[in-house]
């Protein structure tokens, strides 16, 4: 019978060698700790999401780039070429930079299914939302998600991830002592906080320095992977 | 297999996911791209890209299919390339020699992969994910993310060349056909 001649194709597998080599490669694209630190700030994110920025929900904004993209629409951000980068490609579509702080990359894109929006923070973690569950599921009515902090800089210093509504247009990492480190925001951002300093809060800005609301972010640090 | 544990680090959950992926990505990318080593590296790729992606997948009862669609994906762009220089170069039954990174080093029949090798590579990939991972027509249909019907189509057209191939090598060289 015909399909006995696929026997031989059936009976195909990786050799020991190749998935080695695959380990090998992933754990090359995945930073130091990757593992640990995904399941941490998968942790990290669900706190996220129940807590934060307490803004009147009317501030946030109700209608903005990221709800246009979980209604379909294009991607914040911008559009980055095609194959770039390349493990997207096979993973989703209409990629595009949130942010981009150094060699860290916050990329906004479309699963290849089409039902659900995604961000991927860095190599180590990233998540999806689907479509239908709109960008109140990232958000919860606050004009900031935070996701992280992830991992150390070559500095020593930690990286966390936010997805910001229209109207953020600044952030700052305020410390119990110190200046604060601040980034703009345009959708998202990617901010490295001090590591010999104790983050206190994150508070978020518009344009016209208002402040639209902050988040406790002392007990995320203090739960990030050590020496990460 | 645990796909939790897998995205949470566990390495030995990690190395069943690759293992996995093999059995899915590689028949694929050999039927189409015919060079077991090529294949393998295709296959590879897919397989990180899985574990890369592992984190965008929310229900763990779709990781076939969604490896399936990544699998085909890179095969046909890997094939692009290969089909583009074989026209250039060289004829596919190139690929039927005695190299030792040809299919034929597979052992699978000769004449069989003859035929495949003459059958476009959407064909062939909708003969091996009907018969070697043995799927419906709608799910070859989401896997080569195509149009409803077009699995049929595909199936029936392959099937066809296929069995004509077959028999009419196995009638050249006096073989008793076995095809259905």
């Amino acid at each position: 019978m015909l399909p006995d001649v696929f026997d031989d194709l059936a009976a195909l597998a990786f050799t020991d060698d190749e998935v080695a080599a695959v380990l090998g490669r992933a754990r090359e694209r995945s930073r130091p700790r990757a593992a640990r630190m995904m399941t941490f700030a998968a942790a990290v994110f669900v706190l996220a999401l129940a807590v934060v920025i307490a803004v009147p929900r009317g501030r946030a904004g109700l209608s903005d780039a990221i709800d246009r993209f979980f209604a379909g629409g294009e991607a914040p951000g911008k559009a980055v070429g095609t194959g770039e980068p390349g493990w997207l490609e096979t993973l989703g579509t209409d990629p595009h930079l949130l942010a981009a702080s150094g060699s860290e990359r916050l990329f906004a894109y479309r699963s290849s299914s089409g039902e659900s929006v995604c961000f991927d923070f860095g190599s180590a973690a990233g998540l999806c939302i689907p479509m239908g569950d709109g960008a109140d599921e990232l958000f919860r009515g606050q004009p900031v998600a935070l996701w992280g902090p992830t991992h150390r800089d070559a500095q020593g210093r930690w990286i966390l991830w936010g997805i910001a509504r229209d109207g953020v247009a600044r952030v700052a990492l305020r410390y119990d002592s110190g200046p604060p480190t601040e980034t703009v925001a345009d959708n998202g951002f990617i901010l490295r906080g001090d590591p010999n300093r104790n983050p206190q809060t994150l508070v978020a800005f518009d344009r016209q320095d208002n402040t639209l609301g902050q988040v406790d972010v002392s007990r995320r640090f203090a739960l990030a992977p050590v020496g990460g | 297999m645990r796909i939790g544990a897998a995205r949470a680090g566990d390495w030995g959950a990690r190395e069943a996911v690759v293992r996995r992926v093999g059995r899915i990505a590689l028949p694929l990318a050999v039927a189409v791209l015919r060079d077991r080593d090529l294949a393998g590296e295709v296959a590879q790729d897919v397989a990180v890209d899985v574990l890369r992606g592992l984190h965008s997948l929310r229900d763990p009862a779709a990781f076939d299919a969604w490896v399936r669609r990544i699998a085909v994906r890179r095969t046909f762009r890997a094939a692009k390339p290969l089909q583009l220089r074989l026209r250039i170069e060289q004829p596919l039954d190139h690929f039927e020699g005695t190299g030792s990174n040809t299919v034929e080093h597979l052992d699978l029949r000769e004449d069989v992969v003859a035929a495949l090798g003459e059958l476009p590579p959407r064909q062939r990939v909708a003969l091996v994910l009907r018969y070697v991972h043995g799927l419906p027509e709608a799910d070859i249909e989401e896997a080569m993310d195509c149009r409803l019907g077009t699995a049929s189509s595909l199936l029936a057209r392959g099937r066809a060349a296929l069995r004509q191939s077959v028999l009419a090598s196995q009638l050249d060289s006096g073989g008793a056909p076995d095809v259905a």
